[in-house]
Parts: C-alpha cells; sequence; structure tokens
C-alpha cells in the first residue's frame, strides 16, 4: 500500500514539518508580535524624542512666565489696585494650572523633572506605548504630538490590533493546554483516588446543562424508567424496577441515575462498544475494511445512490496512517486528526441517515428494496448496535452472519475502549450510554409477536457477546443481558408516544410501521448522537491538550483573580501604591480599559525604564491569560448562559418543541457534513 | 409541548417576569438595557465622586487665593522696587502652589473651576461609564475614591459583557439592515438597467416599424405605379408583395423581442445569482466604516477648531477603544453648557460607533474567514503537494 510506504518513509519528514509548523505558527507568532512591538517603539521614538525634548522643563519656564507677567502687570499701572491685581493673578495662575494638568496627565512631568529632566519617550517608554496600541489599553499617559506619530499611531493599530488578536488567539492555544494539563497532572494529582465521584458528578452536571437536555432527558426517562422506578410522565408504565418508587421529577431521576453510574458504567464501556467514535481510532484498520466490505455489500443493489458512500470507502483507507502518526502531531493537527478520523469511519452510516431524513421520501423507496439492500442498510447505520442483530433476525435476513461478525469485531474493540477510553471526556458517558440504549428503545417498538421473535435472537447475541468477552464484569453484564429482553413491552408507551410526537411520518405502503418507526427512531438517535458527537467535540476543544476532563469555571477565574493579585502586590511593592491601587491597576489594565490615571514607572525615576518593561511584559501575559481563561471557559459559560437563558425563558424557541431542536441538528448535521467533505478532501489529497 | 403544557401551570407572574427579562434581551430591550445601566452608572457615580471632586477643587481654589494673598501682599511689604526680591517671594508661593496642583491633579483635579464646572456632571458620569464599559477608557475622568474604584470594577466585570452581548446583538440587525439595502439597491440598479433597456428596444422596435411601414408604403408604390395589370391581379400582387415585407418586420420584431427577453433573463438571472449570494463586499463594509470616522472627524473639527488629522485621530483612538484621552471634546471650552454638549454627542458618537462597528465585524467575518480559509487551503495543499 501506498500508505504504508508513506507511513514508514516519510513520519521522520512529517515530525519535522509538524514541528517546524508548531514554532511558525505559537513561537514564531509571538516573535513576531515582539519584533512589532518594538519596531514600533524605535519608530515612536525617533519622531516624538526630538519633540520632547524640545517641551521637556517648560513647566519652570512657565513658572517664571507667570512670576514675570505678574510684576510687569504691577510695574505698568500707575495706581494700584487690589481688585485688578488680584484678577490678574487669579487668570494667571489659572493657565498656570492648566498647563500643569496637560504637563502631568500627558508628558510625564513630575516635580523632580525640575531638577534632573527624565524623558517619557526612552526606549521603555516608546515600548509600552506601541503595546498600549496595539492591546487598545491606550493609558494615555504617554501619547504622541506629533501629526507624524498621530498618523503613524493610526497605521500602527490598524496593522497591529488584528496581528495582536491573532498571537492572542494562537497563545491562548498553548497556554490553555499547558494550564489544563499542570491542572489536571500537579494539581488534582492528590484527587486521583475519588476521580470516580467526581466524575460522575460532573457527568451528571454536564449532562443536565447539555444544549440538547430536554430531548435526551425524554429519551433518558423512557430508558431509564425500568430500572429507577417511574416517572411521572410515564406514568402509565408499569413499574418494573420499583428500587426508588419514591422518585416523581426529572432532576432526582438525573441525579439517582448519576449515583448509579458506578455500577453500570463497567458495562457500559464494554457492552456496547460499536458507537464509540474516539476509541475507535486505533482500530481503524479492521474496522475499516470492515466497513467497506459491509458497504460493497450493502451498496451493489443502488450504486446510483450513494455515491458519497464510495467516497468515503477510501476515506477509509488513510486512517492506519494517521492514527499512527497521531502521537507525534502537535495537539492542535491532532485535534484535526481525531476529527477526521472520528469522522471517518463512523460517518458513514451517519450520512446515509441524512440522507434518509434529509429527502424524506428517501427511506420508503430503500426499505421497499428487497431484504439484502435494507439491510445493509440498517447494518451500516446502526454499526455494531445493538438493534441490528434484533432486527436480521426478525427480518430473517441472510446477512445476520455478516453482522454477527462485525458485533465481534465490536466486541474486539472493547478492550481498547477500556485502556483508549481514558481519552474521552467524562462529562460524556451518559450521552454515549444514552445512545447506546436508543436502539434498543427501538426494539421496543416492535409487535409482540415480533418481540417473541426476537427474544431467541437477542439471546444468541447475547452468548456472542460473552464469547467474544475477554475482560470481566461478566456479573453485570449478564443481568444487563438478562433483564433487556422483557423491556419491550414494558417501554411500548414512551415509545409509542415518542413516535408520535415526531412530525415526521413517511409514506410507508409496502412495509410495516414498525420497521419505517425504528429508522425514523434510528434516524433520531443518530442525530441526538450527532448533537452529542458536537459536544464531545467542543469538550476537545475545550482542552485539546489533555482531554480527560472539562475545566471548571472556578479554576479560571480563581487563576484570573490570582494573577490580578499578584500584579497588585508586584506594584504595591514597586510603585509604593496601596494593595488596592494595584488591583485596580491591574483589572483596568487586563480589561484593556486602560484610564492610565495610575501607571508605574512614574513615581519613581530611579529604574522605572525596568519597571516599564516588566509592566509591558506584565501586560502582554495577563492579556494571554484572559484570553487561554475565555478559551477554556467559553463552551461551559456558554452551555450555563443557555441553561439560564432556558430557566429565565429568554431563549424559549428551542425549548418550546421537538421539532425545532431537531431543526437545529439538523442544522448541526449540515455542518458536519461540510465538516466531512473538508476533511475528506484533505485525506485526498494527503 | 409538553414543557409549554407545564408551564402555562406555573403561575402568571412568573411568566411576566420572564417575559419581561426576555423582553430585556429583545434587540430594543437590549438597547435600553445598557443606556439604562449606563445611566444608572453615570447616577451612582457622580453621587459617589462628585463631592469628592469638589473638595479637592475647593483646595485648589483656597491654595490659589492664598498665593494672590501673598503676592498682593509682598507688592506692599517688599519694596516695588526691588524685583528680584519681590519675584523670589512670589516664585516660592507659586513653587507651593504647584505642588498643591500636583497632588490635587494627581487625584483627578484638571483644572475645571469650583462651581463653574466640573468632570462629573451628569453627562461626564454617563461618558465615563461609557468609556468603562465599551472598555475605551480614556482616563481624563477617572475614579479616585476607594469606593468609586472598587465600584468602577463591579460595573466593569458586569457591564464589558452586556455590551458585548448588545454590540452582537445590535450589530446583528445592524448587519441584516445593511444586507438588506445592499440588495435593494442592487435590485434597483439592475432594474434600472433592465428599464433602460427595455426602453431601448422599444426605441428600436418603433424605428424599425417605421421602416417597414416606409418600405412597405414604396413596394406598394412601386407595384401600383408598375403593374398595371388588372384590378384582381393586382390585389392579389398587393397582398403577396404586402406579405413579404410585413413577415419580414414581423421576423425583425419578433427577433429584437426574443434579444429583448434574453437580455432581461440574463440580467435577472444575474440579478438572482447575487442576490443568492448576498454578502456585501469587504471594500464597502470598510468604506462604510471609514465614511463614519470622516464624518465624525469633520464634526469635531468643525466644532473644537482641531486640525483634521487630530479629529481623525481622536475619532480613530476612540471607536478602536484605544483611548488615549490627550485630545478629547469639551476640554477646550470653558463654557460649562456647551461642554455638556459636547459630552452628550460624543458619547452618542461613540455608542453608534461601536455598533457600526460590530456591524462591520459581522459583515465582514464571513469574508475574511473564508479568504483566510482558502489561503490556509492553498497552504496546506501546497505543503501536501511538496510532501507528497
Amino acid at each position: 500500500m501506498r500508505d504504508e510506504v508513506r507511513s514508514c518513509c516519510l513520519r521522520v519528514s512529517l515530525i519535522s514539518k509538524k514541528l517546524l509548523g508548531f514554532v511558525l505558527s505559537h513561537v514564531g507568532l509571538c516573535a513576531l508580535v515582539a519584533l512589532y512591538a518594538v519596531l514600533g517603539a524605535f519608530m515612536f521614538r525617533a519622531i516624538e524624542f526630538p519633540e520632547e525634548q524640545k517641551f521637556q522643563g517648560h513647566i519652570i519656564n512657565d513658572t517664571w512666565d507667570v512670576v514675570e507677567k505678574l510684576y510687569n502687570f504691577i510695574d505698568q499701572k500707575d495706581v494700584i489696585e487690589e481688585h485688578e491685581v488680584k484678577n490678574k493673578a487669579h487668570e494667571l495662575l489659572k493657565i498656570y494650572e492648566r498647563q500643569l494638568v496637560n504637563a502631568v496627565n500627558f508628558e510625564g512631568y513630575d516635580e523632580k523633572d525640575d531638577l534632573h529632566p527624565t524623558f517619557q519617550w526612552t526606549f521603555s517608554g516608546a515600548l509600552l506605548y506601541s503595546i498600549t496600541v496595539f492591546t487598545t489599553i491606550g493609558y494615555g499617559h504617554i501619547c504622541p504630538k506629533t501629526p507624524l506619530g498621530r498618523g503613524l499611531t493610526i497605521l500602527y493599530a490598524t496593522f497591529g490590533i488584528p496581528l495582536m488578536l491573532l498571537c492572542l488567539a494562537n497563545i491562548a492555544e498553548s497556554l490553555a493546554q499547558v494550564f489544563t494539563f499542570l491542572y489536571f497532572k500537579v494539581c488534582c494529582a492528590y484527587c486521583r483516588w475519588q476521580q470516580k465521584r467526581r466524575r460522575i458528578q460532573r457527568a451528571a452536571l454536564s449532562f443536565r446543562f447539555h444544549p440538547n437536555a430536554p430531548i435526551n432527558v425524554r429519551r433518558v426517562q423512557s430508558l431509564r424508567s425500568n430500572r429507577y422506578g417511574t416517572v411521572r410522565r410515564h406514568a402509565s408504565l408499569t413499574k418494573r424496577g420499583q428500587k426508588f418508587p419514591h422518585m416523581s421529577d426529572t432532576k432526582s431521576v438525573r441525579s439517582l441515575r448519576s449515583l448509579n453510574r458506578y455500577d453500570q458504567q463497567k458495562f457500559d464501556t464494554q457492552s456496547l462498544p460499536g458507537k464509540r467514535k474516539i476509541s475507535h481510532m486505533k482500530n481503524i484498520p479492521s474496522d475499516a475494511s470492515l466497513l467497506r466490505h459491509t458497504l460493497k455489500r450493502g451498496a451493489s443493489g443502488r450504486i446510483q445512490k450513494n455515491n458519497a458512500m464510495f467516497n468515503l470507502e477510501h476515506n477509509v483507507a488513510s486512517p492506519p496512517i494517521e492514527a499512527e502518526s497521531l502521537r507525534y502531531l502537535t495537539p492542535s493537527e491532532r485535534k484535526r486528526r481525531f476529527y477526521t478520523i472520528g469522522k471517518c469511519c463512523p460517518r458513514p452510516p451517519m450520512r446515509r441517515d441524512a440522507d434518509l431524513y434529509g429527502r424524506g421520501g428517501l427511506p420508503v423507496r430503500y426499505l421497499s428494496h428487497n431484504d439484502d439492500d435494507r439491510s445493509a442498510i440498517i447494518e451500516m447505520k446502526s454499526l455494531g448496535s445493538a438493534t441490528v442483530p434484533n432486527f436480521l433476525q426478525g427480518m430473517g435476513s441472510t446477512e445476520s452472519s455478516i453482522t454477527r461478525q462485525k458485533n465481534k469485531k465490536g466486541k474486539r474493540i472493547s478492550p481498547y475502549d477500556e485502556s483508549g477510553g481514558s481519552v474521552l471526556s467524562e462529562g460524556h458517558a451518559p450521552h454515549r450510554e444514552m445512545e447506546q440504549r436508543l436502539p434498543q428503545i427501538t426494539v421496543s417498538d416492535n409487535e409482540k409477536d415480533e418481540n417473541s421473535r426476537n427474544q431467541p435472537d437477542l439471546d444468541v447475541w447475547v452468548d456472542d457477546e460473552f464469547e467474544e468477552m475477554r475482560y470481566g464484569t461478566h456479573g453485570p453484564l449478564h443481568g444487563y443481558s438478562q433483564t433487556e429482553p422483557p423491556t419491550p413491552q414494558h417501554h411500548a408507551v414512551p415509545v409509542a408516544i415518542t413516535s408520535s410526537s415526531s412530525h415526521f411520518v413517511p409514506k410507508q405502503p409496502s412495509m410495516d410501521s414498525s420497521i419505517s418507526r425504528r429508522i425514523r427512531d434510528e434516524c433520531r438517535s443518530y442525530r441526538s448522537d450527532r448533537s452529542d458527537e458536537m459536544s464531545i467535540r467542543s469538550l476537545r476543544r475545550a482542552g485539546n491538550g489533555y482531554r480527560r476532563e472539562k475545566m471548571p469555571v472556578s479554576v479560571g477565574i480563581i487563576t484570573v483573580i490570582l494573577f490580578i493579585a499578584g500584579g497588585a502586590i508586584l506594584f504595591a511593592v514597586w510603585e509604593d501604591w496601596n494593595v488596592f491601587d494595584g488591583a485596580y491597576y491591574s483589572f483596568i489594565t487586563l480589561s484593556t480599559i486602560g484610564f492610565g490615571d495610575i501607571v508605574p514607572g512614574q513615581s519613581l525615576d530611579e529604574g522605572s525604564q525596568e519597571k516599564l518593561i516588566v509592566c509591558a511584559l506584565y501586560l502582554l501575559f495577563g492579556m494571554a491569560l484572559i484570553a487561554m481563561c475565555f478559551k477554556l471557559m467559553q463552551d461551559d459559560v456558554v452551555q450555563k448562559a443557555r441553561w439560564l437563558g432556558h430557566k429565565l425563558g429568554i431563549i424559549v424557541k428551542e425549548e418550546s418543541s421537538d421539532s425545532e431542536s431537531e431543526f437545529d441538528d439538523d442544522l448541526v448535521l449540515e455542518e458536519d457534513d461540510e465538516d466531512d467533505v473538508l476533511s475528506e478532501e484533505k485525506t485526498d489529497q494527503v | 409541548m409538553g414543557r409549554r403544557h407545564r408551564r402555562s401551570k406555573v403561575t402568571r407572574v412568573v411568566n411576566l417576569v420572564k417575559r419581561i427579562i426576555a423582553f430585556f434581551f429583545s434587540h430594543v430591550g437590549l438597547c435600553a438595557l445598557v443606556i439604562g445601566y449606563a445611566l444608572g452608572g453615570a447616577i451612582i457615580f457622580r453621587a459617589v465622586e462628585s463631592p469628592h471632586e469638589r473638595e479637592i477643587q475647593s483646595e485648589v481654589t483656597r491654595a490659589r487665593h492664598e498665593v494672590v494673598n501673598v503676592a498682593w501682599n509682598t507688592t506692599f511689604t517688599v519694596n516695588k522696587l526691588d524685583r528680584a526680591q519681590w519675584e523670589r517671594t512670589v516664585y516660592t508661593q507659586i513653587k507651593k502652589f504647584q505642588k498643591k496642583c500636583m497632588w490635587a491633579i494627581r487625584r483627578g483635579y484638571d483644572g475645571k473651576e469650583f462651581g463653574v464646572s466640573a468632570q462629573w456632571t451628569f453627562t461626564g458620569s454617563f461618558l465615563y461609564s461609557l468609556t468603562v464599559i465599551t472598555t475605551i477608557g480614556y482616563g481624563n475622568t477617572a475614579a479616585k475614591t476607594y469606593f468609586g474604584k472598587t465600584l468602577t470594577i463591579v460595573f466593569a466585570i458586569i457591564g464589558i459583557p452586556l455590551m458585548l452581548l448588545f454590540l452582537t446583538n445590535i450589530g446583528d440587525v445592524m448587519a441584516k439592515i445593511f444586507r438588506f439595502l445592499y440588495a435593494r439597491s442592487i435590485r434597483l440598479k439592475y432594474k434600472l438597467i433592465l428599464w433602460h433597456k427595455k426602453r431601448r428596444a422599444a426605441k428600436i422596435r418603433r424605428a424599425n416599424s417605421l421602416v417597414a411601414k416606409l418600405t412597405r408604403a414604396s413596394t406598394n408604390r412601386s407595384y401600383i405605379g408598375s403593374g398595371r395589370l388588372g384590378p384582381g391581379v393586382r390585389d392579389d400582387c398587393s397582398l403577396e408583395s404586402l406579405g413579404v415585407p410585413a413577415a419580414a418586420a414581423s421576423d425583425v420584431h419578433e427577433l429584437l423581442a426574443a434579444r429583448v427577453h434574453l437580455d432581461q433573463l440574463e440580467v435577472k438571472e444575474s440579478v438572482e445569482a447575487q442576490l443568492q449570494r448576498i454578502s456585501v463586499p469587504l471594500s464597502l463594509v470598510l468604506l462604510t466604516l471609514l465614511a463614519y470616522l470622516v464624518a465624525g472627524s469633520i464634526l469635531f473639527c468643525l466644532w473644537e477648531g482641531w486640525t483634521f488629522l487630530d479629529s481623525f485621530y481622536f475619532c480613530y483612538i476612540s471607536l478602536t477603544t484605544i483611548g488615549f484621552g490627550d485630545k478629547f471634546p469639551g476640554a477646550s471650552v470653558g463654557n460649562d453648557k456647551e461642554a455638556q454638549e459636547k459630552l452628550v454627542i460624543t458619547s452618542v458618537y461613540l455608542l453608534f460607533g461601536m455598533a457600526l462597528l460590530a456591524m462591520c465585524f459581522n459583515l465582514a467575518q464571513e469574508e475574511v474567514v473564508n479568504k483566510v480559509a482558502w489561503i490556509a487551503n492553498k497552504f496546506r495543499s501546497k505543503e501536501d503537494d511538496e510532501y507528497d
């Protein structure tokens, strides 16, 4: 294979290239900004310094001027009137005051300037000036006086501000990485042992704040009710596992669910690996070939319809390299690759779904084909999911062996899930879980006679699973698989609700309603699945280096507060300000308000130049830190804001009905498809 | 649906409150919220800072009176002719006064006379709160008391996100309006072109028909003149002879009409295509911004008597939120009322300018992102080619 050859030969060059790219992107950009600042400093100093030299020390002259003017005024008068003289003196002193105000505020005048003049437009002053320009802080304590300086400032800002923003965005990313790493490696090392509990809490929390919560909650409720008793909404359900009969509202369902995740997690991570998008990565070769195989089988009958599928096929071929070179990439690169891979292999089902759903009429057409085609579609859709065997057996398809095989493959993946699952962010456990459950709810859609047919098949599948299981936790799994078959009867009601509430009713001339409904439900499950993947991505975006956990907002806020406090103490010590003034200065600076009424390097003339440079460094680093915090907090804050919006009734639209949120998902889907196309192109190019 | 159902059970008061909050986060409400926030800030800051400012001002005034009195007294005590001694005495006094002034300036004194004008008037503090939440931060007016500083920090923490929300919101609305206007203008332009073409086509048609008529008339006459074979034959001939040029004329007509129609279709298609991907060009966006800047600078140029460059500098520095504060409208005017007016105008200019800037970001974003992505793509593909 070409891929293998390339992976062997050019890995080194790839790494070196990526390394170079890293340097260029992060360090290089920083250097560019620094260079820009220094260049600006030289330029402004060259322009403004001669001007400053001209008016330096004009206050002494002004003072003498006032005295002389007053004397002359008195001298010229023959009759000295108290009123006149006093008025004149007031006038002169007022003018003098104005001059003084101007000199102090904008020319850096100080009492000590009279003895030995200090200049504002030294190199460090000019450096600070150029930095305040392109960070848009704009203290104004040093400002250009010449027209040329002012015009150049405009130009300088025009190019500097975008550059600075670019650099900040870049730096923030790497800083965020470092910060996340530090936070989770160093700060949280001691609390590893209770990670599980925290994970559960966080999972529950992030689940609750999930943008698509309304849908998911409903589903989960309908899914969960057999395990945790009934919810008020589904009061008509038969109560099966009445462990918590007192529970009557959704919150308690969630919390209890989260409490009980202890025992669920084990088999959740192992039982249904088919949808593990991220953990799939290392198994792409096997999975990919399998996928292709099934694709070809399935697609033989309807080549004309799925060109997209074939596109995907050769996508699937490239991942081996990707997976291998993955750990050598820069984190951002890796992120990109992750998307690519994550999209490449589990995507085909998604696309099919999008097609199915988007064109509306298509599912009917597909389903009116012969059994082979149909089963292939379903199979692709629910790659390794639990419904497949059921369905296939129920349909009496000839391809069940393939699906069985695929299930086995899926099981083989499961060890990786244990080890590689750490890559996943835990916030996602519930969603994942949900996704995995969703097919099962669709099973329940079947009629009773089908159920009776299904049951043995399910057992067969379970046996398969047992064969392939190499890891422990047979107990819970066993319990799980045994409790599973009866669920359909108990879940007939909620499922019926779901499907009736869905607005999508396909024409079904030639097939029984259960199939169409299942497909529809699967569509929906995938679409929720998609949105979940989106949020996985956003999580990855949040801390792309170390994707274990999401950074809590409080940590970021505390960091910023600590930084401000540090600045406050630093400046208080150096400048003889009190601590409050230092904090005020730091805040005003870092929020880029920049009044400039308090600026370091003014009160002391000895060593004030170094202080200006330190100030500039503090400023730049602070901006980067704040940008980093924004980056880390962004998703969480947005989610929380959205939640708050829901709560306060500001965002009513999304909340109001299922269909609209589905519409949103639709949008997301489309975007993703575009992404997908892009990534396809990329992989093609590579 | 279930949710709505449940909500209907919730008390009406909660609903009302929700509605009010929702209103506040709509476009108009957000505007009102921001302005109300700034106004509230203005009132609070004025209440907090005004006494302090007045105190400082009165101190300076007192010191000045002292200096004047001393100078007056020295005029009597010191021999008037002894200029050196007089000057020395007054100079030391003025030096003392200068120290007092420096102390006052560090506490926010900016030369405004006690009782005549002040920094922390209502408009002044409104502008202050505006500069805080837009992060312009001129700094010519800044809180000096501890309470004021703390309040500023809190005000900024709440106000800056609010302002950002407002700006994105209003920028979105304005971008929509701008886009709509742009689309309308394009449509109008093409309509004009269409109309013009139609008119021209009509003219040509008229001319052609005239020609046809003429030719018909001439052939008629020639036929009438040449073939005097008989009335019956003549009729046929005339019909035939009439038929040919008439057919030709109608052909021409049809052709012309078809061409016009084709033209119209073409133009329509192009219009539709333009309207389909109605993205305002980057140059137009930048031009709008520049026009706003220039308009503002001309305004300040006329009012303040600054040079054009200076007022452009002021506008630019303000709208980029750098905000040096070295040039500031209203500072040069002694008259308080005029200064207040100027402050109001400045704040309106700033607020609208920020909204306009947000709009421009909104409009330009897509295109810029597209371009950057294109460049990145190109770069990447090149890299990949090298790699291959």
